[in-house]
């Protein structure tokens, strides 16, 4: 067996461990030490390589950004900031048709530019946000779609965990794929915000249960001082990160650590942080980031061996055999992550899928920090997709309402769905949008 | 993971445990990465205090930052296998144990197997970079101004290495216990 057929046998069987449910850093680690084995016929070079992956491959200063933007993320969504950023929006866009449908994708916006995770979003806007749509009198299914549909934005608008992944993956800087990620997050954000002002226009009656909102009119007005209180850390911390990352004065580690201490302080100051809390929040941050750093170890070791086996080379010729061009295989590419995404996690697509394409793509002409937005939208529809949407599963988790059934939420997040997918091949056929700001 | 966050961890106390010991060694670690995270937070925090408005950076804090992760990973990850916290793709086994409960528990105590010969495996492999690092003095930091041993971070992939094979190890048992009574 030459080694590439080998590389693509150990591709196969990582997928089928993988789907039977063997832990992700496991399978990958077994099947890239097996796979530099047999390539080299030599055990010790397996474990050299391990040694390697453990060591220097993950003490790597940029690596430090995964715990502290976990961390940040928790303390923000602790905060209950989240409600602030609603409440305002919701103020400010009172008049508008869909008004709170809106107010939840801008809360959601500007919540995402302080947290890289969505599930951290999802679960806090659904607290928020579908009682209070609910009691407007829209659909449940939409209230809890949009929640679900606008999470995505959290790793679309820096920070973003899967930026971070993506960067250590692609060797691109993880500050340009920060800066990279604002202008297709905010055109995906005002998809759905015209997405949601043409259903409450053209057809309320999709959305909504009773044609007249009944709480709307006798809702007390929030003043001006009021709004500006309750913006003010939120703003004050976007500022802070991504002012910071995109005039160079932070690396993305620092804006990690100033913004975790800046959202401590947040928490500290609104009374939401006692000993105990801060503790749960510290060792959930610990768990999360063992589990991704763990993944990037295991992704390092399996990245070695595909380039070993000569695999990203061989789909690469093959891709050109094809003659599908680059769009062909940019095609390609994503509805395989989309594929992937129905039953996989984000951060392990990208690890399976980034080391074998990235060499590929950038053979064809793509700019790296403009394939690795392309991926990371196709990854992002993946927690909205059935059967495994994640998204879709912490808002019904949190809700906990046994009466509303998991469907209704992925029917209610179909339309973003598609609004992503638009937006996706619009950003892909113009790369000037991601790489605008980094130049 | 990313997407594996447990907000609900964040609200509530964990229910109190039974005398657990391997749970007590696995989360004592882990306790220290806990700590060690926020160190770091500090540290860097003071580092960018330091240098833009007092003009006294602190040195090698990118190279302190850059070890950490090492420490802060092998530390932690025997208490994120025990607490069930790898990431996986369930859907498949989630079903199997409810259509199949007995081989859905076969798989998993596999899965616990496999899965303690792998952190063996990085456990050994870290073995004797570890020695070689001791015997030579292998140093990171700039010499004259502050110098750390490399040794010991190479010392915690073995210790995590071990930690997640133990915790592998007694899921393995667990798994074992739960399924012989049915077959007994």
């Amino acid at each position: 067996m030459d080694d590439v057929t080998l590389g693509f046998a150990l591709i196969g069987a990582m997928v089928a461990l993988i789907v039977i449910g063997l832990p992700i850093g496991i399978t990958l680690i077994s099947t890239g030490a097996i796979g530099v084995w047999l390539i080299r016929d030599n055990p010790d070079l397996a474990f050299r390589f391990t040694a390697m992956a453990t060591y220097s491959g993950i003490q790597d200063y940029l690596f430090a950004t995964i715990p502290l933007f976990v961390l940040m993320g928790l303390l923000v969504s602790i905060s209950d900031v989240g409600k602030d950023t609603f409440d305002v929006a919701q103020n400010m866009l009172r008049r508008v048709k869909g008004g709170l449908g809106i107010a939840t994708v801008g809360a959601n916006a500007v919540f995402a530019a302080v947290t890289g995770v969505s599930i951290a979003s999802a679960a806090v806007f659904t607290k928020v946000a579908v009682p209070e749509m609910v009691r407007h009198g829209y659909t449940m299914r939409f209230a809890t779609g949009t929640v679900a549909g606008s999470s995505i934005l959290g790793m679309l608008i820096p920070p973003s965990l899967l930026m971070i992944v993506y960067g250590v993956l692609a060797e691109v800087s993880i500050g340009s794929m920060f800066i990279a990620g604002i202008i297709p997050g905010v055109i995906i954000a005002l998809g759905f915000v015209v997405m949601i002002w043409c259903y409450a226009t053209f057809a309320p009656h999709r959305i909504m249960e009773q044609a007249q909102s009944p709480a709307m009119r006798d809702e007390p007005l929030m003043g001006t001082a009021e709004m500006l209180g309750k913006s003010l850390p939120i703003l004050s911390l976007v500022v802070l990160i991504l002012g910071g990352l995109y005039s160079g004065f932070f690396t993305p580690t620092e804006a990690g650590a100033v913004g975790a201490a800046g959202a401590l302080l947040i928490a500290i100051i609104r009374r939401r942080l006692d000993a105990p809390k801060f503790w749960r929040v510290l060792r959930e941050t610990g768990l999360v980031s063992a589990a991704i750093l763990f993944l990037l170890i295991a992704a390092g070791l399996y990245s070695r061996m595909l380039s070993m086996a000569g695999v990203p080379n061989a789909i690469g010729d093959f891709v050109e055999h094809l003659g599908l061009g680059a769009y062909g295989f940019l095609l390609a590419f994503v509805l395989v992550v989309l594929l992937m995404g129905m039953i996989l996690d984000s951060t392990s697509i990208l690890l399976i899928m980034v080391p074998i394409g990235a060499p590929i793509a950038q053979a064809m002409g793509f700019d790296l920090i403009h394939f690795g937005i392309i991926v990371i939208i196709a990854v992002e529809m993946g927690l909205l997709t059935p059967p495994f949407g994640i998204s879709v599963f912490t808002v019904k988790a949190t809700l906990a309402d046994p009466k509303l059934g998991i469907e209704t939420i992925f029917a209610g997040a179909m339309p973003f769905i598609l609004v992503m997918g638009v937006a996706l091949v619009f950003i892909a056929i113009f790369p000037v949008l991601s790489t605008a700001l980094v130049k | 993971m990313a997407d594996e966050i447990d907000m609900a961890a964040l609200d509530a106390a964990a229910a109190p445990q039974p005398f657990d010991p391997v749970l007590m060694i696995l989360d004592g670690l882990a306790a220290i990465g806990t700590i060690w995270t926020f160190g770091l937070m500090l540290l860097i925090c003071a580092d960018v205090i330091g240098r833009s408005f007092l003009n006294m950076p602190i040195t090698g804090v990118a190279e302190i930052a850059a070890h950490s992760v090492v420490g802060i990973v092998f530390l932690q990850i025997g208490s994120t296998i025990y607490h069930h916290r790898m990431t996986r793709a369930d859907f498949l086994i989630e079903r199997i144990r409810r259509w199949a409960p007995g081989l859905g528990r076969a798989m998993e105590a596999l899965f616990y197997l496999l899965g303690a010969a792998v952190m063996f495996f990085v456990a050994q492999a870290a073995w004797p970079g570890m020695w070689t690092s001791m015997n030579l003095r292998e140093f990171f930091g700039v010499q004259g101004l502050f110098t750390v041993p490399t040794w010991p971070f190479r010392g915690l992939i073995v210790l995590g290495g071990g930690a997640g094979c133990l915790a592998y190890l007694v899921l393995f048992l667990h798994e074992m216990r739960r399924m012989l009574p049915r077959h007994g």
